[in-house]
């Protein structure tokens, strides 16, 4: 079967755009504005090596913070999110490796996604590609690949709290949920081919993962893992606070990988979903376009 | 939002996509009247498909008991709450509008789909999702009967067991996704990692797609797409597919039917395929056992038809429970599919005879009198049964099997004493 989206928001985009001139030239004054909100982020530089996996290293405090306001996502259906309403953004560069760290409030640590009324805690990054920022930032595109209209592909590096658990502590499994649970057997146990998922290739249901998942979309409802994997992090909650690092090599040879040199200013977005109140997908709190300066 | 045409409400109603049909529809039909809850449908999905790590509370095919078993638990009476909570008594039929196109009359109430609208939520459809404890037993309550103002201790009414319903009662209900038309679980998933198949009309989730949001588990009002913890993503019948592709060893590598329907042997389940028109309505064909009891005669009738997705599991509604219950799970058709089961006609008959008379995929039947086997009177009204004989044909026309109304007698040997095997 042949299912077409008829989503009533995008609907709702086009006819606005057919039929009143005026309306699309002052949306397009306003999605431009909106490409580049009002703060911005320094990469600094500094020489050696960077904390790319360590929210708490001492060096974090020569990076200069910023407040990151975040809202709900409201444009696409499910909408929703927006219980952490800012974040706190520092970034250091020594050349090759380029890294943020994110901070923000969250009143419980979700990493246990084994029940079915369980989630994640997650955060996020968006970069332009050369392609441009196609407007937006994380609040107006719901999936986090440029704005429906004129979707463009952005470069998404996504960490998961889940992730880390399972490569840090231990791959989770049900019986951890449930100690006393019993089962008699597993037939074929160990070949994968009886997890579908796994099967599948999908990199959730791997046993070994990315630290960071590096992802790309092209419009609503396209993320998909990239090929390429060199995004590393890792986060570390303590007093009611996730404290997350996101890092990659400046440039890599893979064309749909954000690029990074020093004296640029591109795009950056954020997101965070908070498992706690069943945050996943559009459900998010998320960030317009900021300006991040590798200095 | 689109507008769809759905025959099983009688009307247009709202969906996010727009219609698209597949060429044949997998489908059902359940004769409740004959279930015993022995499960071994359940054990046979179980031991095919979900034997693995993170499958452990999967039961893509159960048997609850109703009124009070569900799995999960109260799955269906708390989407009728939600429902009815958003638009409170307004799931009325108009069972005088029946139609060429609209054979149960028209729903005048809300769909899944529509209640979410109504009720002003950003989500493709009314939904909830049931937490871990709601999915530990495929069959709880098991054979628990409805109870009547009695005494403590006192083990039966004497009047509970008096037909044409009884007071005190309970049925089977045996479920599995029912690859619905519109299905709920497509609408809701923001990945669009579900997807209906042309060929078939069986509903697939994409498991290289699918990133665990579970709002295809939030959302299907059956509560069929189910969470692998292990794999982190979701997971659903799958219509044993390959069988239905012809990819069956056993059975000469032709459409068979899937691992459940094949295994019962209460004989209550006949699967086949309807073929569709352009526009989504049924091929009229009254040589496919499925058009006839769905649409010529009507005596298997979807389950919660309400729900506004169109799902293609059918049910012969068993005959001793109050009808306002089933009027609820099965529409305003009920009586009379009852009536017609209770006294059933010369090609009904013939047809029951098909149900588990083989594990190939029966398409087209047809019916050769035979002698008259004896007459009475049901409700009032001469009944009379014949030993027809009854031929099942395959998607390619040859004959599959073939049987008779009567059973045959095989009467034991003289050389071989009782117990011998």
């Amino acid at each position: 079967m042949k299912l077409e989206l008829s989503n009533r928001t995008c609907a709702g985009v086009f006819a606005a755009l057919l039929l009143v001139a005026a309306v699309f030239s002052y949306l397009n004054i306003a999605l431009a504005s909106a490409q580049m909100g009002g703060v911005t982020l320094v990469a600094r530089f500094v020489t050696g090596t960077l904390p790319t996996e360590d929210p708490n290293a001492a060096s974090w405090g020569s990076a200069t913070a910023v407040t990151i306001p975040l809202s709900a996502q409201n444009d696409l259906i499910p909408t929703g999110g927006g219980s952490v309403t800012s974040l706190t953004a520092r970034a250091l560069n020594n050349g090759t490796q380029i890294a943020f760290l994110l901070e923000y409030t969250d009143a419980t640590n979700n990493t246990d996604i084994l029940k079915k009324e369980t989630f994640r805690d997650s955060a996020a990054l968006q970069f332009p590609l050369a392609g441009g920022m196609g407007g937006g930032g994380m609040g107006m595109d719901a999936c986090m690949g440029g704005i429906m209209m004129n979707p463009v592909t952005v470069n998404i590096w996504h960490w998961k709290a889940d992730w880390d658990y399972d490569r840090l502590v231990k791959y989770q499994e049900p019986k951890d949920d449930y100690p006393n649970m019993v089962v008699d057997s597993y037939p074929f146990d160990g070949n994968a081919t009886y997890l579908a998922g796994r099967a599948a290739g999908n990199v959730f249901s791997q046993a070994t993962r990315p630290k960071v998942e590096n992802t790309n979309a092209t419009g609503p409802s396209t993320t998909a893992t990239a090929t390429s994997q060199t995004v590393v992090g890792k986060g570390a909650y303590a007093s009611g606070r996730w404290k997350v690092v996101l890092s990659r090599p400046m440039t890599t040879t893979t064309t749909t990988d954000a690029q990074f040199a020093r004296g640029q200013t591109t795009g950056i977005a954020f997101a965070v979903w908070n498992g706690g109140n069943n945050e996943r997908n559009g459900m998010k709190s998320a960030s317009a376009w900021q300006n991040l300066t590798v200095q | 939002m689109a507008t769809v045409y759905n025959w099983q409400l009688g009307r247009n109603m709202s969906y996010p996509y727009n219609a698209a049909f597949p060429q044949w529809q997998f489908a059902f039909v359940f004769n409740l009247n004959r279930c015993l809850g022995c499960q071994t449908c359940t054990m046979a999905c179980k031991s095919t498909w979900t034997f693995a790590r993170g499958q452990e509370q999967m039961w893509w095919n159960n048997v609850e008991t109703k009124p009070y078993g569900g799995f999960p638990q109260h799955w269906d009476t708390k989407i009728l709450k939600i429902i009815n909570d958003i638009a409170p008594g307004a799931a009325v039929w108009n069972a005088a509008q029946v139609g060429p196109n609209a054979p149960y009359g028209v729903f005048n109430g809300y769909t899944v789909f529509e209640a979410a609208t109504q009720a002003g939520i950003n989500e493709q459809a009314v939904g909830y999702l049931p937490p871990d404890k709601e999915w530990r037993f495929p069959n709880i309550h098991e054979d628990a009967a409805t109870g009547y103002a009695g005494k403590a201790g006192e083990f039966s009414n004497p009047t509970g067991t008096t037909l044409p319903t009884h007071s005190e009662w309970f049925f089977y209900l045996p479920r599995l996704c029912n690859h619905c038309q519109y299905p709920a679980c497509v609408a809701a998933c923001p990945r669009k990692a579900i997807y209906k198949r042309p060929e078939d009309g069986i509903v697939l989730i994409d498991q290289s797609r699918c990133r665990g949001y579970k709002k295809c588990i939030e959302q299907c009002p059956y509560k069929k797409p189910m969470y692998n913890p292990y794999t982190r993503i979701s997971e659903k019948c799958i219509a044993c597919y390959p069988r239905i592709e012809g990819k069956e060893p056993l059975t000469g590598n032709v459409p068979t039917e899937t691992r459940c329907m094949s295994s019962c042997p209460g004989k209550i389940r006949y699967q086949s395929l309807a073929q569709l028109n352009t526009d989504g309505t049924w091929v009229n064909n009254p040589a496919s056992p499925l058009y006839y009891m769905v649409h010529v005669e009507k005596v298997a009738l979807p389950l919660y038809p309400q729900f506004g997705t169109m799902p293609n599991g059918y049910y012969i509604p068993p005959r001793w429970v109050p009808r306002p219950y089933l009027v609820q799970m099965f529409g305003p058709a009920v009586d009379s599919a009852i009536a017609k089961y209770m006294a059933p006609s010369r090609e009904l008959v013939a047809i029951l005879q098909l149900f588990r008379a083989s594990q190939k995929i029966i398409y087209t039947y047809r019916r050769i009198d035979g002698p008259l086997l004896y007459s009475t009177t049901i409700n009032g009204q001469p009944w009379s049964l014949y030993n027809d004989t009854v031929i099942g044909y395959g998607k390619d026309g040859a004959e599959i099997v073939r049987v008779t109304v009567e059973e045959p007698v095989h009467t034991r040997d003289g050389n071989y004493h009782s117990n011998s095997i």
